[in-house]
């Protein structure tokens, strides 16, 4: 078992063969500087659960093939990023920090999902982005290229 | 310098999203990695978000990570165009994986430039190589509706991705002898183009596009075409359709209507030795408007090659390949 612990000071045992999916863990075990408690400033407590229940799930990703439970991992990998917009930004910033590549991989895709179809306006919103462009700049990109403006897709709520 | 720029943006909260507590920021590869999955149309409106943005998606690094994602997560986009009042429109439609599906109309994309007439002659990675007049040929990227144009007078061309010079290259067939055993070539090299999108027949890897156009004619020397015994074989040459494979094809008039079609590529390109024949199909009616083009559009994984006829219409060793059953209700 490896402890970790949170930046709000939560203490989570987590197994090893779960946790080494994380490349930065699994190197701190190896080069043996996880005898005691890991801690993760970057990590609150509540992301971290949200980490560990993927990584405890996750753990047999090589036997999931073999045994037939890959719809389930599939099934289990859209339940879990149905999550709010900046729980999930946490969670992809603690799985860059602890470089869990499949996780990253994940939730970098549910975000560009829920980006890709939304309104100039809709993205700045979501992302909290002040828009520093001119009129004049603005006017000039959408000239350019109208068309990437228009179509039923684009979405302009933010959610 | 460009880079330099954008990093210093990054330091004043440009990616920044707001949370409950605090402000807290995507760093430069996360956004990266979130943008590099979007469509070419998503990250052309985006450009408007921020100047940070702009930049960004301009930045031939990011063009560069955009790529490789696309091309490894390879999606197949077919368009056509549908002919409308005097005006060509172009329709997107996805998604093309197996020989057996077929495609669902997309987006609708307007005429290049101010031609009102053009032949679509070959596409690859959504870049589109078309005829406007008999000497006028027009290179042009659907994704983001830019364009180049340049002359040449020849009957046989390909378009094709180079890996070794990062280059697309046009070839054409300067001339054939009859019968022809020996073509010469000569070809455009377009530098550093990156392209994205979609095309007639088929399109490849999506990638995003930087937008100067460089010709250089080059002659490219002659190649030898693989033997073949029967004697009233014509050669065509296509490049476009087989990553980075030299392909030509020989067509030969059997007993009556049947009609043979086969298919080679040089699978290292200027070696006579390659010449590999990857598919024979044998049927009436292949070549339709001969002599003109029944043209190798794709390969599938399984190994099954999409023909497309200059008249419309594709097939496979199969048959008949259906790829828009309906379209605003009506049969096309």
């Amino acid at each position: 078992m490896v402890k970790l612990k949170s930046n709000d000071d939560k203490e989570f045992e987590v197994e090893e063969a779960a946790v080494i999916q994380s490349e930065m863990i699994k190197n701190m075990i190896e080069d043996g500087c996880a005898t005691s408690v890991i801690p993760l400033p970057n990590i609150d407590s509540k992301t971290l659960i949200k980490v560990i229940e993927y990584l405890n799930k996750h753990i047999n990703m090589g036997k999931a093939a073999e045994t037939g439970e890959e719809d389930d991992l599939k099934e289990f990998d859209e339940q879990f990023v149905n999550m709010g917009w900046e729980e999930l930004f946490d969670v992809i910033m603690a799985a860059n920090y602890l470089n869990i590549h499949e996780l990253m991989e994940l939730c970098c895709q549910s975000a560009a999902d829920r980006l890709k179809n939304k309104s100039v306006r809709a993205v700045r919103e979501m992302l909290k982005i002040t828009n520093d462009l001119t009129e004049e700049e603005e006017q000039e990109i959408i000239n350019d290229a109208p068309w990437a403006f228009e179509g039923p897709e684009i979405d302009d709520t933010v959610n | 310098m460009v880079k330099r720029i954008f990093k210093s943006l990054l330091r004043f909260d440009c990616f920044s999203i707001g949370t409950t507590s605090s402000k807290k920021y995507f760093p430069e590869e996360i956004l990266v990695d979130v943008l590099m999955r979007f469509t070419v149309k998503s990250l052309v409106r985006f450009k408007c978000v921020s100047k940070s943005w702009k930049t960004l998606i301009s930045d031939e690094y990011f063009k560069g990570k955009h790529r490789n994602h696309a091309k490894n997560n390879k999606k197949n986009l077919v368009s056509r165009m549908v002919v409308d009042v005097g005006i060509g429109h172009w329709d997107y439609s996805c998604c093309l994986s197996s020989p057996s599906s077929s495609a669902q109309p997309l987006q609708k994309l307007g005429c290049p430039s101010n031609h009102k007439s053009y032949v679509i002659l070959c596409c690859c990675d959504g870049l589109s190589l078309l005829r406007c007049h008999s000497v006028c040929y027009l290179l042009w990227n659907l994704s983001t509706n830019e364009f180049s144009d340049t002359t040449g007078r020849t009957t046989t061309y390909g378009l094709g991705y180079d890996s070794i010079s990062d280059d697309y290259k046009i070839l054409m067939v300067a001339s054939t002898a009859r019968p022809p055993n020996r073509i010469k070539l000569l070809g455009w090299h377009l530098f550093m183009l990156h392209f994205i999108g979609s095309s007639e027949g088929i399109i490849h890897h999506p990638s995003i596009l930087s937008l100067h156009l460089i010709y250089q004619m080059r002659p490219h020397g002659e190649i030898s075409l693989p033997e073949l015994k029967h004697r009233r074989c014509d050669f065509r040459c296509v490049v476009s359709a087989f990553d980075e494979m030299f392909c030509v094809y020989s067509t030969c008039q059997d007993d009556g209507e049947t009609e043979t079609l086969k298919l080679w590529v040089m699978k290292e390109y200027g070696v006579n030795e390659t010449w590999t024949q990857l598919c024979t199909i044998r049927g009436p009616h292949l070549l339709l408007a001969k002599p003109l083009f029944t043209i190798p559009k794709y390969m599938f994984a399984e190994g099954e090659v999409l023909l497309g006829f200059c008249t419309g219409g594709f097939r496979t060793s199969k048959g008949a390949y259906e790829l828009f059953t309906e379209y605003h209700g009506r049969k096309v």
